[in-house]
């Protein structure tokens, strides 16, 4: 039987760590498509090949294996064939310098993956995650089953008690390769999800802005339309009709800015980081819930002046900032005042939201960014929860202060673009 | 609104009801017309 179970434990421990290194340090971060991904996953399975290798399962009847095809078939099926030949000459290459018997049944049977392979990757990816578990499963205990019996034929015939042992290899490298492919499909399910939440949060946003600016727009509008009826009315003196004529037009202009407004929101822009001050940001975010603010009886004031440069993502920033500050108008139902600010101070920047609405209990404060969290009867508690992701994403800090019956005030805190 | 000269704020108030513009129209101008203090013109008007 396995003499020491560690091994087999590390080996197992092996595998897992390049998936679980990367969600951790890189995917979390919101990043869903992390641009040296191919790289780093590259570098995690070399290494946790050569770690498997040279931590190898010893059996007490002097059998000894590891799980290093794992992490070679994942990286082929999972990244392409790059990544698949890099690992494939990592275990040729390490197998050569670890040397002793076997090296060319190591050899013969990697290669025949290696070579099996890409005809598997073609439709991989249309598989269920039924299918997908199970071809994984079945040609990892092919290859274990493989290499057994190219051991057999070499040093003629196993002994008895050796036909047992070399059954386990076969179920552990299945079992092995089940579990890594069902963590690392759970991870990709789990990034997918986390961008759809993104677009689902964003869809609401503009689908409650809807309204208010449907409302805010009719106004110039109307305005523009008595102004050119009475421009057309007889007995109107020539300079009354230019009056109104320039009327019309600056009522239009209006209407203008509150419809481009609304539209950008709706616009997917590009995931890249930009460089700058934030100041076009802040002040794009307080004109464009200017008409939901009118609708809640809520003035808007603006004290934005910032010159030091700070690296984000536009969109995301502009969405949070519109989540909070809805929040806030809506944390007074009987009208208010919604201040939002843009400061420096020490080489950081400050955004701050503040609103003389309900306030906030110190319990409420701690659950605020968790996952379904929310206090309005129809909220899904998923716009705080997209909102904080992104600011920590962009490695920012959210400080709030709030009290009962006064008022509230959210800091979003970026540290300033250091340029190396 | 904001731009109209009393004057003109005021012709425009009554060619509006003459004309019988639209009522939220008329309605903005009343709502500038309280806003400048001259709302005593309708106690003028309805005589």
């Amino acid at each position: 039987m396995i003499q020491n179970y560690e091994e087999l434990l590390l080996n197992f421990l092996f595998i897992f760590i390049p998936f679980l290194l990367f969600q951790t340090f890189w995917l979390d971060k919101g990043r869903v498509h992390h641009t040296y991904s191919k790289v780093i996953m590259t570098i995690l399975g070399v290494v946790s090949i050569i770690l498997c290798m040279t931590h190898p399962i010893t059996f007490s009847e002097g059998i000894i294996f590891d799980l290093r095809q794992i992490p070679f078939i994942l990286g082929f099926l999972y990244y392409g064939w790059r990544v698949g030949t890099v690992l494939y000459l990592a275990i040729i290459v390490t197998r050569f310098l670890i040397g002793g018997d076997g090296i060319y049944i190591s050899f013969a049977a990697t290669t025949l993956l290696f070579l099996v392979l890409p005809l598997l990757k073609k439709d991989y990816h249309k598989f269920s995650l039924r299918g997908k578990m199970i071809s994984i499963t079945l040609i990892s205990a092919i290859i274990a089953l493989l290499v057994i019996a190219l051991s057999y034929m070499a040093s003629d015939g196993l002994a008895y008690h050796q036909y047992s042992t070399s059954i386990n290899f076969v179920i552990i490298q299945g079992l092995g390769a089940l579990s890594a492919a069902f963590i690392v499909e759970s991870t990709i399910k789990n990034l997918r999800m986390r961008e759809d939440l993104f677009k689902t949060e964003k869809l609401k946003v503009i689908s409650e802005l809807a309204a208010s600016v449907s409302h805010e727009v009719r106004n110039p509008i109307t305005v523009s339309k008595g102004f050119l009826q009475l421009l057309m009315s007889p007995e109107v003196s020539y300079e009354n009709r230019k009056s109104y004529a320039d009327l019309s037009l600056k009522e239009l202009e209006r209407a203008e800015v509150i419809i481009n407004d609304y539209l950008s929101i709706t616009k997917t822009k590009p995931e890249k980081n930009i460089v700058a001050t934030m100041e076009d940001d802040v002040y794009y975010i307080a004109n464009v819930l200017k008409p939901y603010a009118l609708i809640h009886n809520v003035k808007i004031t603006t004290d934005i002046h910032n010159d030091l440069l700070v690296k984000y993502n536009q969109h995301q920033l502009q969405q949070s900032l519109i989540n909070f500050a809805k929040n806030s108008i809506e944390a007074m139902p009987d009208g208010g005042l919604l201040s939002v600010e843009l400061r420096s101070s020490n080489s950081k920047v400050i955004i701050s939201i503040k609103d003389t609405g309900v306030g906030m209990t110190k319990e409420q404060i701690s659950q605020l960014g968790e996952a379904y969290y929310t206090t309005k009867e129809t909220g899904t508690g998923l716009g705080m929860m997209v909102s904080y992701s992104a600011i920590y994403a962009m490695n920012g800090k959210i400080k709030v202060e709030s009290e009962v019956g006064k008022g509230t005030e959210f800091q979003i805190i970026l540290e300033e673009y250091q340029d190396r | 609104m904001k731009h109209l000269s009393d004057e003109l704020l005021i012709e425009s108030y009554f060619k509006a009801y003459e004309l019988k513009l639209n009522p939220d129209f008329i309605r903005l101008i009343e709502q500038e017309l309280h806003r400048r203090s001259l709302s005593h013109i309708f106690h003028c008007y309805a005589n």
